[in-house]
């Protein structure tokens, strides 16, 4: 054998993902810098598509299984093999809204990415909608609504044209 | 033969008697074992030679009296620790060649926890390392020109970023 310490040349696939499965994006991206095969490997490429769902899947139970967990040989479809794993990874990783360094996909306040990114977003969300109104404000705003919802819109769409169309009750006739 | 040993022929002709319960660490004997019954007939092991095997064999006489591997957990933090115990780290203390051979010998007789402490000390080598770190540590030749070299470092900063 021409290298006997190549992990890339001396492992078979399971094993190297098996090593490859214990770095960190960092580490990855590294790898793939080391030498031609070792960045045309697949079984690099597999170790990205894992480590891609395990920051963007939330239930362990819905991702595809490491090489640790199943019987060792990749499962995915031809179509997600053709694929360049490190740049989706990449390309996901720098936008903004992702919360830097993590590795776990969980904060230290215990929710995923996701859920994060979904309460920043509410925040933000209510923070332009409150942004100049103060309480008192907002309740002159809801008494001039009469407890009812926006009505007379006539210029904008949900105007009740007949009964029975699906939309509940008809709006009222004097409107 | 007492039935709680077990004869092993490597693939350089060496037999090993072993005890039952040590080499019932390796879910492949385990399963020849089962298959043959009370047999006197040493198992080949045409893939592990006789000095790799008796390291292996190290391995599972400190570890045979651990309890059964329960299934790997999915959890990614636990999986993600490459931490390795007393004992196991200074039995891996080996040349590197010997220490892919014990790799290869676990995988082959489907030793899983010898399997992954193998695992975690070649990704623990890797760790932390820059490129002709890792290079110099495995003798790859790097086949890059260095604009290519350049291009990938470029698309990698995000990673160096952070």
């Amino acid at each position: 054998m021409k290298n006997p310490v190549d992990p890339f040349l001396r492992f078979p696939g399971q094993v190297l993902g098996r090593v490859l499965s214990y770095l960190g994006y960092q580490d990855l991206t590294r790898v793939g810098l080391v030498s031609k095969r070792w960045r045309r490997s697949q079984t690099l490429n597999y170790t990205w598509f894992l480590l891609l769902q395990s920051y963007t899947f939330t239930d362990p139970a819905h991702r595809t299984p490491t090489y640790a967990e199943s019987t060792g040989l990749p499962t995915w479809r031809s179509s997600e093999a053709s694929q360049d794993w490190a740049a989706h990874f990449a390309s996901i990783y720098q936008q903004p809204d992702v919360p830097e360094g993590d590795e776990s996909d969980h904060d230290e306040n215990g929710l995923t990415l996701k859920e994060e990114r979904e309460l920043k977003w509410r925040d933000e969300n209510e923070a332009d909608e409150l942004a100049g109104m103060d309480k008192n404000a907002m309740r002159e705003f809801y008494k001039s609504l009469g407890n009812k919802k926006m009505k007379g819109k006539r210029t904008k769409g949900g105007v009740r044209t007949h009964e029975g169309d699906g939309l509940g009750p008809p709006a009222d006739p004097e409107v | 033969m007492s039935a709680n040993k077990v004869k092993l022929s490597t693939s350089d002709q060496e037999e090993f008697d072993v005890d039952r319960d040590v080499a019932n660490r390796s879910v492949l004997i385990k399963n020849m074992l089962e298959d043959l019954g009370d047999s006197d007939q040493a198992i080949p092991l045409p893939n592990v030679s006789a000095n790799v095997l008796k390291k292996v064999l190290e391995w599972c006489e400190h570890h045979k009296k651990d309890p059964e591997p329960i299934a790997e957990d999915l959890d990614d933090n636990r999986r993600k620790t490459t931490e390795i115990s007393d004992w196991d780290a200074k039995f891996i203390q080996v040349d590197q060649e010997m220490l892919f051979e014990i790799i290869l010998a676990a995988n082959y007789l489907d030793i899983k926890p010898l399997l992954d402490v193998g695992c975690k000390t070649v990704a623990n080598m890797i760790k932390g390392k820059q490129p002709e770190e890792i290079r110099k540590l495995f003798n790859i030749v790097n086949d890059f020109t260095p604009e290519e070299e350049a291009q990938i470092k470029k698309e990698n900063e995000w990673a160096e970023d952070r």
